[in-house]
């Protein structure tokens, strides 16, 4: 017995016609999303943790006189789309008009996407998993111990208005993350593809187990500001630090490191970013929370401010259209960027550290947060393999450091983009992003191991 | 949903099929969650949100090995099928188990258990909450440098069956809810944010809607906004080396971070590795580690009334209970489950596991982690202590390294502190250290007047990431040596 399948449009429409159905109601939108998963987690080298879970959500909007209310259920049925509507439709008439309000989604085609699902990946078997994990624990070197996670996720979801939307996807994702530990070091890789056959379990384990050997006997190091080069796991904690300054509603309310700033220079000519959910190696469905196809968004084009993401109610507020960066309502966050790519240079690796007398390789970062979003100022640690770079050669490991960076101002001192784009993801969104040489990267403090 | 009959047969057929299947150990759980959520800005309603989610997640242990499935579905057939699952995926981990899972002592106990609450935080009107938020909204409007006033409130009920294959029959019905204000100044180069009772979405517990009158969003909301106006003119925080009185919630954070995350069982035992991290804590620290001053004592206790870490009985059956952490300043105790007491060779899990829905796995999180109320009867007599220090209050940034030990947290507000007395203003205000040292230069607690259980809705641990709703009782304390104003 393996996973479950998805049900089809045809299934879930009854359901989606049950909730649109709702009379005295201006306008409905309802999504329902049938999502299932599993996840076999690791430590010390043994599956540890086992899980998978499949579930049915029906979420319905309703407005009625320009009041709003929201609704949920994981009853989904028609007689369970009809209660979620009902119950919508009962808490929009208790709410006073909500005059930021935004039209609901129309009638609109779907940016042709291909190969976002893959049916092997989306019934993918325990077995199939615990192989994967014994692959990538197959590149332990002697003294070494594996922990991780390798997963197989599935969604279908039907959307639609009154007002003319309609759509259907289907998605999987795939992903194998490892942190391998032995001689007090650690190493960490990831992978992540629509299709576990393209999620190269192995490579993760290969590539964490040599860092994590190189690592060992990590060496003491003083706080200061270093030229690095962050590899890609510690590239994408920086731009997922950057969500707030990418968002027009931040952006309209001044709290934005861009308001008031675009068009200048706020990062090196090399450093480009976007948001391309269409793109290729991006994952997930063409169509946002809000039902709107998802466009590319150029942020930062030749280190110049040039865009922010809008859904539907900063768009309306900013009389232009939607770029299909909303999630589901209601929604208090605004926009949010969920598929950025920072766009790959020429240098390989050993280019980058090449480039450095003096400095460190950094291999990911760890717990970061946003100290000051006007000033894009984030905190951080070192985790899982920061080595010197001495006459550029990566040189001995070093202890874990803490780091006080504007994250702009980081980038501004890029001068040099890697070649490769590496899929890297934390728990809300995948991004693709090359290693970068910065000249500046604050380290304030060092930790003891 | 009503928890007996058709719920207990489905939740008893899961467990039946598990056992029948090869499972040495099982159970379900079976939950439906009530959830409200609303969101008002700038005196705009701007969410309104409503959800329910019932499904079942079944455990078992076969072959020594653990598996979990869960299902929405909740039908006979799809309830057995999610069973079966749980079986197959605990065959697919025998080819990588180490040693097999041995548990520590459960209760076959048949109990009921629900939050006392005064209030049904659900029954209240919906247009009387909108109109408390409006209200408060608005009146932080007036301050001309506030350009965003947000308030919230959100509120849970979770209904459980607990069934185990040890005979286990565990009926809980646990109420939760919150509300908070937040006033946003934006100015030329700074933003500067101001909440009240906490910055995590606002103060929350195991209580009803009594709760919320008890904060009374609408008599502060003017002294918030006021608060985030004074901000955006004031002058940076200096770096210093310096003394520092944080406030409860401040220290409740603290507790949470470099206490409540290192005690975790399972972290110290490496199960978290790939995600959250490790500990610097080892089991056999117990009774021997000095964690911090004399004047330390820390309790883990799941009674506490009205805490958001309150319950009757973990998702293990196990009854609530209350653990001795750390004992005048020296490691006691660690949070436990059934699998890690066993390993560590304790009788009994500390009854700590819980998961955020049906649809996760029962993971070790903290209950009410709380710092004991010390001899200091007023905030005046901890600020008489200093010359020269910094009073920090309201949680604004938090980062901590991946074995609980490099910190660095930022604070909404602070205020020097000369010659025992509150000055001005600083803004930006952060502090860093490393735990075992912080917590030495500890040296007078709050007392019992000044002592609030403080809840924190947004625990992350567990690959996929789930949340844990935990609370950490603690007063206003004072800190020696601190460096603050980290650049």
């Amino acid at each position: 017995m393996t996973a479950s399948g998805p049900l089809g449009e045809d299934a879930l429409a009854p359901v989606v016609e049950a909730a649109l159905s709702l009379g005295a109601a201006d306008d409905v939108e309802v999504s329902v999303s049938h999502s299932w998963g599993a996840l076999t987690r690791f430590a010390a080298s043994a599956i540890h943790q086992h899980v998978a879970s499949e579930d049915t959500t029906v979420a319905v909007r309703v407005v009625v006189g320009g009041r709003v209310g929201t609704s949920s259920t994981n009853d989904a049925t028609p007689r369970g789309a009809e209660a979620a509507a009902g119950a919508a439709l009962a808490a929009a008439r208790l709410t006073p008009p909500d005059p930021t309000h935004a039209e609901l989604a129309g009638a609109r085609d779907l940016p042709r996407v291909e190969g976002r699902y893959d049916e092997g990946t989306a019934v993918a078997s325990p077995k199939q998993r615990a192989e994967r994990v014994a692959g990538l624990l197959a590149a332990l070197r002697p003294g070494q111990e594996g922990a991780g996670a390798v997963s197989t996720d599935a969604e279908e979801r039907s959307y639609a208005t009154t007002v003319g939307a309609r759509h259907y996807g289907l998605t999987t994702r795939a992903a194998a993350s490892t942190v391998i530990m032995g001689g007090g070091a650690s190493g960490h890789a990831e992978d992540a593809a629509v299709t576990l056959d393209d999620v190269d379990a192995a490579d993760v384990g290969v590539r964490a187990a040599a860092t994590c050997a190189a690592a060992v006997d990590p060496g003491d190091v003083e706080p200061g500001d270093y030229e690095v080069v962050l590899l890609p796991s510690a590239v994408m904690t920086l731009l997922e630090h950057l969500t707030t300054t990418f968002s027009a509603k931040a952006y309209a309310e001044g709290r934005s490191a861009f308001s008031g700033r675009l068009g200048e220079a706020v990062a090196s000519p090399l450093v480009s970013i976007a948001d391309d959910a269409l793109g290729p190696g991006a994952l997930g469905l063409p169509f946002d929370g809000e039902g709107t196809p998802r466009t590319r968004v150029e942020l930062i084009t030749g280190g110049v401010a040039s865009a922010v993401v809008h859904d539907r109610t900063s768009a309306a507020a900013a009389g232009v259209a939607s770029t299909g960066h909303g999630l589901q309502a209601p929604n208090p966050y605004g926009p949010v960027p969920s598929s950025m790519v920072l766009a790959p240079g020429p240098h390989s690796v050993d280019d980058l550290v090449a480039g450095i007398d003096h400095g460190l390789v950094v291999t990911r970062f760890w717990y970061a947060r946003t100290v000051n979003p006007k000033k894009t100022l984030v905190t951080g640690m070192t985790r899982d393999g920061t080595f010197r770079i001495d006459g550029g050669i990566v040189g001995p490991p070093v202890r874990n450091l803490r780091w006080n960076v504007s994250v702009l101002d980081a980038l501004a001192s890029c001068d040099g983009v890697g070649s490769r784009l590496r899929t890297c993801s934390d728990e809300w969104w995948d991004t693709r992003v090359p290693a970068l040489r910065l000249r500046s990267f604050a380290f304030s403090s060092v930790t003891d191991h | 949903m009503d928890m007996t009959g058709e719920a207990l047969t489905l939740a008893e057929r899961a467990v039946a099929v598990a056992t029948s299947g090869g499972a040495t150990y099982a159970d379900a759980r079976l939950v439906d969650v009530r959830a409200e959520h609303l969101r008002v800005r700038n005196g705009e309603v701007e969410a309104v949100r409503s959800s329910t989610s019932t499904g079942i997640g079944v455990r078992v242990v076969r072959g020594g090995c653990w598996g979990f499935a869960a299902t929405g579905q909740l039908d006979a057939s799809s309830v057995e099928a999610t069973a079966r699952l749980a079986l197959e995926v605990a065959a697919a981990g025998s080819a990588l188990q180490r040693a097999p899972v041995a548990l520590a002592e459960g209760d076959a106990v048949q109990a009921s258990w629900s939050t006392p609450i005064d209030e049904d935080p659900f029954a209240v009107p919906l247009e009387d909450k909108l109109d408390l938020l409006v209200r408060s909204t608005t009146t932080m409007l007036e301050v001309p440098q506030v350009s965003i006033a947000h308030g919230s409130f959100d509120a849970w009920r979770r209904s459980s069956l607990f069934v185990s294959s040890e005979g286990a029959r565990i009926d809980q019905h646990i109420t939760q809810c919150g509300a908070g204000l937040g006033a946003t100044a934006v100015g030329e180069s700074e933003v500067q944010n101001r909440s009240y009772p906490n910055s995590f979405g606002g103060d929350c517990g195991s209580e009803g809607y009594e709760l919320v009158r008890r904060a009374d969003l609408l008599g502060n909301a003017a002294r918030v906004a006021d608060e985030a106006a004074q901000l955006l003119v004031a002058d940076e925080c200096d770096a210093d080396v310096t003394t520092v009185v944080l406030d409860g919630s401040q220290v409740a954070l603290q507790v949470h971070e470099s206490i409540g995350h290192p005690i975790e069982l399972d972290r110290v035992l490496g199960m978290e590795a790939a995600y959250a991290g490790t500990s610097f804590l080892a089991p056999g620290d117990v009774g021997r580690l000095r964690y911090g001053s004399p004047l330390l004592n820390v309790v883990a206790d799941a009674t506490t009334p009205g805490a958001l870490g309150t319950f009757g009985y973990d998702d293990e059956g196990v009854a609530a209970t209350s653990t001795p952490i750390v004992t005048d300043g020296v490691l006691a105790g660690f949070l436990t489950s059934r699998e890690t007491a066993a390993e560590v060779g304790e009788g009994r899990s500390g009854a700590t596991v819980r998961a955020q829905s049906w649809a996760h796995l029962p993971l070790i999180r903290m209950t009410n982690v709380s710092l004991q109320p010390g001899a200091a009867a007023s905030l005046d007599e901890l600020l008489d202590g200093v010359d020269r220090g910094l009073y920090m209050e309201t949680n604004r940034s938090w980062s901590i390294d991946d074995k609980r030990v490099d910190f660095q947290f930022g604070t909404e507000w602070a205020r020097e502190i000369r010659n025992g007395t509150l000055g001005k203003v600083v803004r930006n205000a952060t502090y860093a250290g490393r735990t075992q040292p912080f917590w030495a230069s500890l040296d007078a607690v709050g007392g019992p007047s000044l002592w609030k259980a403080w809840g924190l809705p947004n625990c992350g641990k567990g690959q996929p990431s789930q949340i844990g709703y935990v609370a950490h009782g603690a007063a206003p304390a004072r800190f020696r040596g601190v460096q603050v104003g980290v650049r």
